[in-house]
């Protein structure tokens, strides 16, 4: 993406943009004293951001006056590529925009299709669909442990949390082929059945990842300068949680017991009991917490999936192109960062008439500014690791 | 006691001296990063680098040579809007401090430079030289990041030399001299209660606690690595700098821990000495067997800040900043109060 | 609330500017007309049988000739019911518009900037539609209109798709498509998206002559008119470029020269 020069906004201000520009400078105070408020461009490249996301940030000293984040660097047309792609081609293609949480994303876009066609997918498939969904959601949040642990100066826990990542991943490969994008899923069931001593292999690793989970909570929560750098910091009101949009353990932290897990039940989830932890302020410390406590909660659905698998086909009967018949619908699933969900249009044809994808880091990232209003700039880093969020699942 | 370099001609002991120190310098800022590199590493369920070696000896001996031979083949970037001359010297005014409080600090029986009877006094205001070298970095980097990591590192700095100063302050007068040769000798007389030989470390330990924090902050160490955060202002003053210069500042940083951690082997564990009240042979023997005490003393303490690196989030900096002036100062201060009456009270 | 009882309570507050509702796999649709959009969605936040707090998303459809529909869901986490509230903006395809929720609900303010992006529906008293959230800045055309084409697939068919024709032996050779702008190849991938938007929107009028053709003959026209102009545009690109290297130190330019006929060969596949 080309860089390119400062536009008006319609509201008059000014966003720069092209390097060599001129700063923008609000100068205050009067005589002597005057201070200027710095303009800041934190991103697109930078070690913190996540990816290539940028926070345009006007700083006094080292406080933030105003932050405005510019998003779209990894805009790759997802929606658009989805109107040329039939049902099986799509599964591919949306791995792909919340790449940490790859299954959770093929898992929505089937049972959209699934639903429209009134399939019945076969119960192991269910069951199977369901431990993989719970599989990756530990990755995801394995990831994001070790992310804001790095971001706040705690280098170790990022290797110990691969480490981790490292197994889960060897597992989910010997079923799916895949260590990040699965493409395990299809519509009507999975692509092939579990591998011999996939089982057993998860049984084993399920105890391990509570074990080290109880590492991490001794390492990062217990540690008195983590919770000074994350306490109180970034505190998120429900009410504005809900105004934007804001979903998964940002919304959780602040109370908000908000799951599609729980709600609309989709695959198993309606015969397993779903732990959905809920904290109270709403601060990153919370955040963070939500996150640990959610692996926990994660294991716990693994193993009741591991004792209730049923033998039985993995996949429904489909036809070899598949066509959603004429109509709409909109399927919300519980990915690890957030709300996940799908706005299915289909004119009867095997490519979708129009697939909005709704992505919980998009409304996630919406809610930064209003977090960073007034904080110092140690305490952004410690916000924007604790608001998951990836960003080519902001961009699409 | 004399320095063992100590030769006829002037000129050819002052260059011995010269050559000494900075030899060492060098080598044990290797071998402290290579400590570091393996130590880190296995505490972080790896093996740290493997591959680079001297000869036949693998196991990553070699990495910083390597490390140091490919910083010196990079190209020597200046920025067009840096102040060239500012840029191009900030890194040896952060450097060069810390190499001259080696000529004070012994190592053994008669192995050091100079002893000078203000030795600590020397120490303690060399080390406060490189946070011009810091703010020289980071203005004339051009960069707005670099400027606020040098104005993080400022600030920090001279709310650290405090604790540190003080703590030596303390030592200094129990000891009743600034000599660190002298210091060393007293620590080694000190009686407990009149009966048990302790060093400084024992009836000093908050002087202890303090000066191993102020030395983790002036040299930038996490968890006071705020300055040099590289998730918040990627690399702070050091961003623009590349190759040799880059090298300089990483290398102020190893060497300023063996510095600090044999400043406090000498101010409080007991200098060259294996345990409190011991007498070393004369002459050779007991020069070595001093050093080679100081060096173990001197590994372990970095070890410790290599521990606390890998284990501590960083602090921010106005948590830093409440820490060193509402809780180290004045534990500082309290302390040097208690030891005056104590020495006054106690024979 | 049952979807029904949804649109009930709509129908008695607004009547007659409820257009249409229908309940879609369980969740209620309901199609209002533009003007009292805003105070549907009020209602949908405030009222307290149906308190949708929760601002899910919003997106554009195209109608086609209709114009542009702009749905958004809401969702209410107490009541646990979902509304769509759905309106066309007025303006047709040219100038679609429709009054901005940001004023209930702040989770609107980027999806409407990307609706604009997208579709260019221009949402009235939005404090901010540009800068453009999700594409380049200076990008030309609407991305996720239906006459936006996806240019990689006019340049060359989904690998595997049956051959059809000669539109599809001039799409997979570039040697005819010559007139020089195989010499002045530079990096065209990179502005293919922006000049193919471009040229879609003065095609429109040619749509219609195409379609008197037949609709395969209509396909190797639009197709052979997308490279030509896609083409003109390359060129006009690189000759903007070389004469700004030529101002500055031209270092550039003997690089850019030894280039061009190397890159016959990847815009088969841009």
């Amino acid at each position: 993406m080309s860089e390119t020069l400062a536009s008006e906004t319609s509201a008059g201000g000014v966003l720069p943009g092209a390097p060599g520009e001129a700063l923008q400078v609000e100068v205050r105070g009067e005589g002597e004293l005057q201070t200027q408020d710095m303009n800041l461009n934190v991103g697109p490249q930078h070690p913190a951001t996540h990816g290539v996301l940028r926070v345009v940030i006007d700083v006094d000293g080292e406080r933030i006056v105003g932050a405005q984040p510019v998003v779209g660097y990894m805009h790759r047309a997802f929606e658009k590529l989805a109107e040329h792609r039939d049902y099986r081609q799509i599964i591919a293609l949306v791995n792909r925009h919340d790449w940490l949480s790859a299954f959770c994303n093929e898992v929505g876009v089937a049972l959209a299709v699934e639903r429209m066609m009134e399939l019945e997918v076969p119960e192991r498939a269910q069951w199977i669909r369901t431990m993989m969904c719970e599989w990756n959601r530990i990755m995801n949040h394995l990831m994001f442990v070790s992310s804001f642990g790095l971001e706040l100066g705690a280098i170790t826990p990022m290797f110990y949390a691969f480490r981790e990542r490292e197994d889960i991943q060897h597992l989910m490969e010997s079923a799916t082929g895949g260590r990040l994008h699965f493409t395990y899923t299809r519509v009507g069931g999975l692509k092939d059945d579990l591998p011999l001593g996939f089982l057993k292999a998860s049984e084993e690793l399920v105890p391990v990842v509570r074990r080290r989970n109880q590492e991490y909570r001794d390492l990062l929560l217990g540690n008195e300068i983590f919770r000074a750098r994350t306490k109180g910091i970034g505190a998120l009101e429900p009410e504005v949680a809900l105004d934007y949009g804001v979903s998964g353990p940002s919304l959780h932290a602040t109370g908000v017991a908000e799951d599609s897990r729980v709600t609309e039940p989709y695959l198993k989830y309606d015969e397993v009991d779903v732990a959905v932890p809920v904290a109270r302020n709403g601060d990153s410390y919370d955040r963070f917490q939500v996150l640990l406590d959610r692996i926990d909660a994660s294991c716990d659905i693994i193993e009741q999936c591991l004792a209730n698998l049923p033998p039985g086909p993995i996949s429904a009967k489909v036809p070899k192109q598949i066509k959603a018949p004429e109509g709409a619908i909109y399927v919300r699933t519980e990915n690890p960062l957030g709300q996940g969900g799908y706005y299915l249009i289909s004119d009867g044809g095997k490519q979708p008439y129009r697939m909005r994808m709704r992505t919980p880091s998009f409304n996630n990232v919406q809610m930064i500014p209003h977090l960073l209003q007034g904080e110092l700039l140690s305490d952004m880093v410690a916000i924007m690791g604790s608001v998951y969020f990836v960003v080519g699942d902001v961009d699409r | 006691m004399e320095s063992i370099f100590t030769f006829d001609s002037l000129l050819f002991t002052v260059l011995v001296k010269v050559l000494v120190i900075v030899a060492f310098f060098f080598v044990a800022a290797l071998v402290v990063g290579y400590l570091e590199h393996k130590v880190m590493g296995h505490m972080q369920d790896r093996t740290g680098p493997m591959e680079a070696g001297l000869g036949p000896v693998k196991h990553g001996v070699g990495q910083l040579v390597a490390d140091g031979a490919k910083f010196l083949q990079k190209e020597d970037i200046i920025p067009r809007s840096a102040d060239p001359w500012v840029f191009a010297l900030a890194p040896g005014v952060a450097l060069v401090p810390t190499l001259t409080i080696l000529v004070v600090i012994p190592f053994g029986p008669g192995v050091w430079a100079e002893n000078l009877d203000l030795g600590l006094f020397f120490a303690l205001a060399a080390s406060g030289v490189t946070v011009i070298g810091v703010l020289m970095a980071g203005w004339a980097s051009a960069n707005k990041f670099s400027l606020m990591g040098a104005i993080r590192d400022a600030a920090q700095l001279i709310a650290y030399e405090l604790p540190l100063v003080l703590a030596g302050a303390a030592v200094a007068l129990q000891a009743g001299t600034l000599s660190l040769v002298g210091i060393v000798e007293r620590q080694n007389e000190l009686l407990l209660f009149g009966a048990v030989p302790v060093w400084y470390g024992i009836p000093q330990f908050v002087g202890l606690g303090l000066f191993f924090v102020a030395a983790m902050a002036e040299l930038n160490r996490p968890p006071f690595d705020m300055p040099i955060a590289d998730s918040e202002i990627i690399a702070g003053h050091m961003t623009e700098y590349t190759g040799l210069r880059f090298a300089f500042f990483l290398l102020s940083e190893y060497a300023g821990m063996v510095v600090l951690s044999a400043l406090a082997t000498v101010l409080f564990l007991g200098g060259w000495y294996p345990w409190p009240g011991a007498e070393l042979p004369d002459g050779p023997l007991g020069a070595v067997i001093g050093t080679v005490v100081t060096l173990a003393k001197i590994i372990i303490l970095t070890l410790l800040m290599t521990w606390a690196r890998a284990t501590f989030p960083r602090l921010r900096e106005d948590q830093l900043q409440t820490m060193a002036w509402t809780i180290l100062i004045p534990l500082a201060l309290a302390q040097i109060v208690v030891i005056a009456i104590v020495i006054v009270v106690l024979p | 609330m049952s979807p029904d009882d949804i649109a009930d309570l709509f129908v008695d507050r607004f009547g007659a500017q409820v257009i249409d509702h229908h309940d879609v796999y369980g969740k209620a649709t309901i199609t209002v007309a533009p003007e009292v959009l805003v105070d549907a969605a009020r209602v949908c936040k405030e009222s307290p049988e149906l308190a949708c707090t929760f601002f899910d998303f919003m997106t554009g459809v195209d109608l086609g000739d209709e114009g542009f529909a702009v749905l958004t869901h809401l969702y209410s986490p107490e009541h646990r019911h979902h509304v769509h509230l759905r309106a066309v903006a007025r303006g047709g395809r040219e100038d679609p518009r429709l009054p901005t929720l940001t004023g209930v609900y702040r989770g609107a303010n980027w999806q409407e900037r990307e609706v604009w992006d997208m579709f260019g529906v221009v949402f009235e008293g939005h404090p901010g539609l540009a800068p453009r959230i999700l594409t380049v800045e200076n990008f030309e055309g609407w991305p996720l209109r239906k006459d936006f084409a996806l240019t990689s697939r006019l340049a060359k068919p989904w690998p595997g798709e049956p051959q059809k024709s000669s539109e599809s032996k001039t799409g997979g050779s570039k040697g005819g498509d010559g007139t020089g702008a195989a010499a002045t190849g530079g990096a065209a991938a990179s502005s293919g998206a922006a000049p193919a938007g471009d040229q879609q929107q003065g095609e429109r009028a040619d749509d219609a002559q195409g379609a008197e053709h037949g609709a395969e003959q209509a396909e190797s026209d639009r197709v052979a008119k997308a490279k030509a102009k896609a083409a003109e545009m390359r060129r006009k690109k690189q000759a903007e470029r070389e004469a700004q290297q030529a101002q500055q130190d031209g270092q550039g330019q003997q690089d850019q020269q030894d280039d061009a006929p190397g890159d016959q060969g990847e815009e088969g596949s841009s």
